[in-house]
């Protein structure tokens, strides 16, 4: 029997995010929300990439743990199992089929 | 200057975390060291929501009157057109309009138009003379409503029940209620109206 | 997200740009300016009462009516050196002060602020009438010059570079930025920084910086020459008055000013000056939450006040003494101190 697929997640093609960041402080304004948002720079490398392409929770860790250079650990795991949904109330990521 | 003068919209144009200027080991390392330490806790996204202008303190005069740090929840407002069909908090449909606010007007003393009904109805027919009674009527009654829902903690409304009957007081005693029917309007459209046509009070 | 801004301020937005466009471009001051000062006080007293009073203030024509004689003084005293506007066809804000008809026109008497017609205040004691004016005035402005992004802060140039002070009321930025002016810095604003989306730059706007309570003496005593109008007690924030815009930054109200830093300043009685830099991404996300109409701008909003942040250095700035904060401003501006990040 196969188990359900994971969840993807992306940002809304209609939306379009702007980014400004100094150092590793990133603030993005979404325009789809007029909600403007300040990240960290894991939080934002996840959003970026969701922004790129839709991703489950594993793809997304292997990818952001590659870019930044970093082990893809339980750490990071668990950080993008909180970031993602939040991301999901925030209205930054949806779901997708 | 900052490293990200390419920066401006679009994901395309974004500098990534990742493109930051060459660095040597010892600060490559550094850099690791600080984003591990970013995932030990969880994940904190500070936000600013996207607000009405009024949002601050939900009044027309919020704005300057001091702390401007308090962003607070959205504003919420219902339209008198809302309040003509729902059910109403703490106030009775029969009430007569100038005992309600304290007035003597003797527009509020005419036929069909005396109640807080019969005012906040008062469209039904057509106006007796520039329409600005009608239409000032009609807001103050809305504006008392949102008030009274407040005051039950039921809406978010930047007005206290108090507060708009003295602004229509004052209004009808200066002769000034032209000028106080925009704001009254305004106030009534500072916000979502978060309830149902239902509801219950 | 239901539809907003309020019907004023949309209404407002599209009269002020056709009037603008009316206005033939930028006032041409090489015509011959009469000024508040070349009319007899008499004189200057029936325009303020009869069909009011085309006040240049910057970028912004503001008619002017009112017969009550602290408001008819404080204009004559504080805007001496204003330009009249002779067209009394145009003003992008009309300002009535009067009392109230009825009882509070004469019992423990009132005045109402009435903008473009409408009273959007409570009426306030006689005795604020001034200060009254100069508040709604601000108010004014910052509801309805959507062409810039607002911010809630003072403004003042040196040497080609302008330093942005934002703060809430109380925060010691009125104190240092009349300091500061006093001290030979240009006055942009002391309340109301005024950010073109276009290019970034800062519209001069300047008018008497308020002081209140033992801030009057400080400047008193700090700058004897410059003139400070009456004393208004406030019952709610204390004593009030204005202190008037030298003749400098008057003469240069047409010259914009390109931002070199954010300063948060805040008075610590006893503290020595001291200046730290603050996050930029931080500021950032409080001059969106703080900025008068930054969400209503939206896209457009957030890149501005990001292109302030981008080009600016920022920092806290804590003082007490008025005469080491100054120093330490000229200091900033001798030694070039600008981002390096």
């Amino acid at each position: 029997m196969l188990s359900p697929k994971p969840p993807r997640w992306k940002v809304p093609s209609g939306f379009s995010l702007h980014w400004q960041s100094w150092d590793d402080e990133f603030v993005v304004y979404n325009s789809g929300s007029g909600d403007t948002h300040l990240l960290d720079v894991v939080a934002a490398e996840a959003l970026q990439s969701l922004e790129r392409e839709s991703a489950n929770l594993l793809e997304l860790a292997r990818k952001v743990a590659a870019s930044l250079e970093i082990k893809l650990d339980d750490k990071l795991s668990a950080y993008l199992e909180r970031l993602v949904p939040d991301f999901h109330r925030l209205g930054l990521v949806e779901r997708i089929k | 200057m900052s490293h990200d003068q390419g920066n401006r919209s679009g994901a395309d144009h974004a500098a990534t975390p990742e493109d930051h200027s060459p660095e040597t080991e010892s600060s490559a390392k550094g850099r690791r060291q600080f984003i591990k330490k970013a995932i030990v806790t969880a994940p904190v996204i500070l936000t600013v929501a996207s607000r009405p202008v009024w949002a601050r303190n939900c009044t027309l005069s919020g704005i300057l009157s001091g702390n401007l740090s308090d962003e607070g929840p959205p504003c919420e407002a219902c339209t008198p057109g809302f309040w003509m069909k729902a059910a109403w908090p703490k106030y009775s449909r029969t009430e007569e309009f100038n005992s309600v606010f304290g007035t003597s007007h003797w527009f509020f003393t005419q036929d069909n138009c005396t109640t807080l009904d019969e005012v906040i109805h008062i469209h039904k027919k057509p106006p007796t003379h520039d329409g600005q009674l009608e239409n000032f009527g009609f807001q103050a009654v809305g504006a008392l409503l949102n008030a009274a829902a407040a005051s039950m903690g039921m809406l978010n409304f930047g007005y206290t029940e108090g507060q708009i009957i003295a602004m229509v007081h004052d209004a009808l005693s200066t002769g000034n209620y032209t000028a106080v029917q925009g704001d009254l309007a305004d106030i009534n459209t500072m916000g979502h109206c978060p309830f149902p046509h239902w509801v219950e009070f | 997200m239901f539809a907003f801004p309020t019907a004023h301020s949309s209404r407002f937005h599209q009269d002020s740009s056709r009037r603008r466009e009316l206005r033939e471009g930028p006032k041409d001051r090489s015509m011959t300016i009469q000024s508040i000062s070349s009319l007899s006080p008499s004189e200057l007293a029936r325009q303020l009462r009869d069909q009011g009073l085309n006040l240049g203030i910057g970028p912004f024509v503001t008619r002017i009516q009112s017969t009550i004689p602290s408001v008819v003084r404080g204009i004559r005293l504080l805007y001496a050196g204003y330009p009249i506007e002779k067209d009394s066809t145009f003003a992008d804000f009309h300002v009535h002060l009067a009392p109230p008809r009825g009882l509070r026109r004469w019992f423990r008497p009132q005045v109402l602020f009435f903008f473009d017609g409408h009273v959007p205040f409570k009426p306030l004691p006689l005795a604020q009438a001034y200060p009254f004016f100069e508040w709604g005035l601000n108010w004014c402005v910052a509801q309805y010059a959507n062409q810039y992004l607002i911010l809630h802060a003072a403004v003042i140039e040196k040497g080609g570079h302008a330093v942005i002070m934002p703060g809430p009321p109380g925060s010691g930025k009125s104190t240092l930025c009349a300091g500061l002016v006093a001290g030979g810095w240009r006055l942009l604003s002391d309340e109301l920084a005024l950010i073109s989306p276009q290019d970034g730059r800062l519209t001069p706007m300047p008018r008497p910086v308020s002081l209140k309570n033992e801030s009057i003496d400080v400047i008193r005593k700090f700058a004897p020459g410059v003139t400070i109008g009456p004393e208004s007690a406030d019952t709610t924030k204390g004593t009030v008055a204005h202190m008037k815009v030298p003749d400098e930054s008057m003469a240069r109200v047409d010259e914009h000013a390109t931002a070199a830093w954010v300063v948060y300043a805040r008075y610590d009685a006893g503290a020595p000056a001291r200046l730290e830099r603050r996050s930029k991404a931080q500021t950032l996300l409080h001059i969106v939450r703080n900025a008068f109409n930054c969400s209503l701008l939206g896209e457009r909003g957030f890149q501005t006040a990001a292109d302030l942040i981008d080009t600016c250095d920022c920092y806290d700035f804590t003082y007490s003494d008025l005469d080491q904060a100054v120093g330490v401003f000229d200091t900033l501006l001798d030694e070039g101190l600008l981002p390096i990040s």
